[in-house]
């Protein structure tokens, strides 16, 4: 019931959130209910997601990591466990309430769907190239990559304050991180974004799914190396 | 069941907070840290609790030595400085989420321990418009609910009512007489002498003294 309650606050965040971005992009007129999708989506991932996930980390530390719950795990390592599935818990629950939202206001726009009209957002950044992108295929890429971003970015907090007990340093470090990679484009996050040579590149499996899979796998295992722990 | 702390020594970014300290405890004793503020009391009991890692030394649980063997001790219950629980739930829903943890007690267990504290099980308030001894009886009861091997309850009185002491005495009283370890360290003096049968002095991190209780 707790756990209701509290996903339909970040729903309701997310929503304003949303709402704000796509009142201001009405300025610059879409053609259709996906256009509102791309611009929002994509500017929730690039502004919102990774302070709003390092937020929610911190809640669930402050929630879970008082002594009364750590002297009743089994070790430390079970310790790290919970962190990790709180971790994919709200990975999937923030893409799913980040996608819905979205949708709601694409469809609430009216024309879903027409990306061949000249006025179209996506027509013009992909200078009417892309009309026949597969839209399943195109929403898929969307909802990984946010789903990096909000796993990543909780993972790298974690590990930082796994290792130093520094809370604040791991949020500004990843927050930082996150700012530099965006503004310069990662090859993992790029179909977040809606551009022309982006969507003319070939999909590499490599930068879309084993790169950050592997990253995660890597934080993951910095944090089991960490045998001791002080909990003050 | 015997604690044993051996020659340990815990340094906090070039602080000594805990000097060679070297102690054994034992089942059904209570005893009572005594010491200034500041003195490692608090410490002490994160210590044998395995919430931090020695410099140097060891405490061994048993036969079994924390942070090698095993993280924390298996069976314990802990009030710190300050209760810790989940604002927003009540006082049952705290204690059902931490003993859902390990899954020894049930309902009946849980209710039980409230009311030795002396909180109605039924009361519908939240943890953060609990009073400051209500927070305090309810970090009691979670600490002794799971009726375990050691019980650690630092400045339990703080905070209670006359009629809320005679309660925790019973309750350390009861631990006690199951065979659990207990360990309390409080201000008052003639408090101490009543709940404790063996005092433990600290000062600067070191035991300066061990004594019977008179
Ligand atoms: N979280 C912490 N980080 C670093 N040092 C700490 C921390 N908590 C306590 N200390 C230091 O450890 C030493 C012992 O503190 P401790 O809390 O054990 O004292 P205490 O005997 O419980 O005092 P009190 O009677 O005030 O409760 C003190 O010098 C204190 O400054
Ligand atoms: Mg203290």
């Amino acid at each position: 019931m707790k756990k209701l309650k509290t996903i339909i606050k970040i729903y309701f965040l997310l929503c304003i959130l949303v709402f704000f971005q796509s009142f201001f992009g009405l300025k610059k007129k879409y053609a259709c209910g996906i256009d509102v999708f791309v611009r929002t989506q994509g500017l929730a991932v690039w502004y919102f997601i990774v302070p709003i996930s390092v937020i929610i980390g911190f809640v669930f530390l402050k929630n879970e990591m008082n002594y009364n719950m750590i002297v009743r795990k089994k070790n430390i390592k079970e310790i790290w466990l919970d962190i990790l599935l709180n971790i994919f818990h709200s990975g999937y629950i923030i893409t799913f309430l980040l996608f819905l939202s979205c949708e709601t206001i694409a469809v609430l726009y009216g024309n879903f769907y027409k990306w061949d009209e000249t006025t179209s957002l996506f027509y013009m950044l992909t200078r009417g190239t892309l009309n026949y992108l597969n839209l399943k295929f195109f929403i898929f890429m969307y909802l990984v990559s946010t789903f990096f971003y909000v796993v990543i970015s909780q993972l790298l907090v974690q590990v930082i304050w796994w290792w130093t007990g520094n809370y604040v340093m791991g949020m500004l470090v990843t927050i930082g991180l996150f700012a530099v990679l965006i503004r310069n484009g990662l090859p993992w996050l790029m179909r977040s974004g809606v551009y022309y040579d982006i969507w003319t590149a070939p999909i590499s499996n490599f930068y879309q799914f084993i790169f950050p899979i592997l990253l995660i796998v890597v934080l993951i295992g910095l944090g089991y190396l960490k045998r001791k722990r002080d909990f003050l | 069941m015997e604690i044993i702390v051996n020659d340990y020594t815990k340094t906090i970014k070039g602080a000594t907070v805990l000097d060679h300290v070297n102690l054994k405890l034992h089942s059904g004793v209570c005893y009572g840290f005594k010491g200034k503020n500041g003195s490692g009391k608090t410490m002490l009991m994160r210590a044998i609790s395995g919430l931090i890692n020695p410099s140097s030394g060891y405490v061994k649980i048993g036969d079994k030595q924390l942070g090698k063997d095993l993280s924390f001790p298996e069976s314990i219950g802990i009030l710190l400085e300050n209760p810790a629980f989940l604002d927003n739930y009540t006082g049952y829903a705290n204690l059902k989420l931490l003993a859902d943890i390990q899954g020894k007690i049930k309902e009946k267990e849980i209710k039980e321990a409230l009311s030795a504290v002396g909180l109605d099980p039924e009361d519908k308030r939240k943890y953060k418009k609990y009073s400051l001894g209500m927070k305090q009886k309810l970090g009691i009861a979670a600490a002794v609910m799971e009726k375990p091997e050691i019980v650690i309850l630092d400045e339990p009185i703080n905070a209670i009512d006359e009629e809320g002491v005679v309660l925790v005495k019973k309750i350390i009283f009861e631990a006690k007489n199951r065979g659990a370890i207990v360990i309390v360290a409080c201000h008052d003096k003639e408090e101490l002498m009543e709940l404790a049968d063996e005092i433990v002095e600290i000062s600067a991190g070191k035991i300066v003294e061990k004594k019977e209780a008179v």
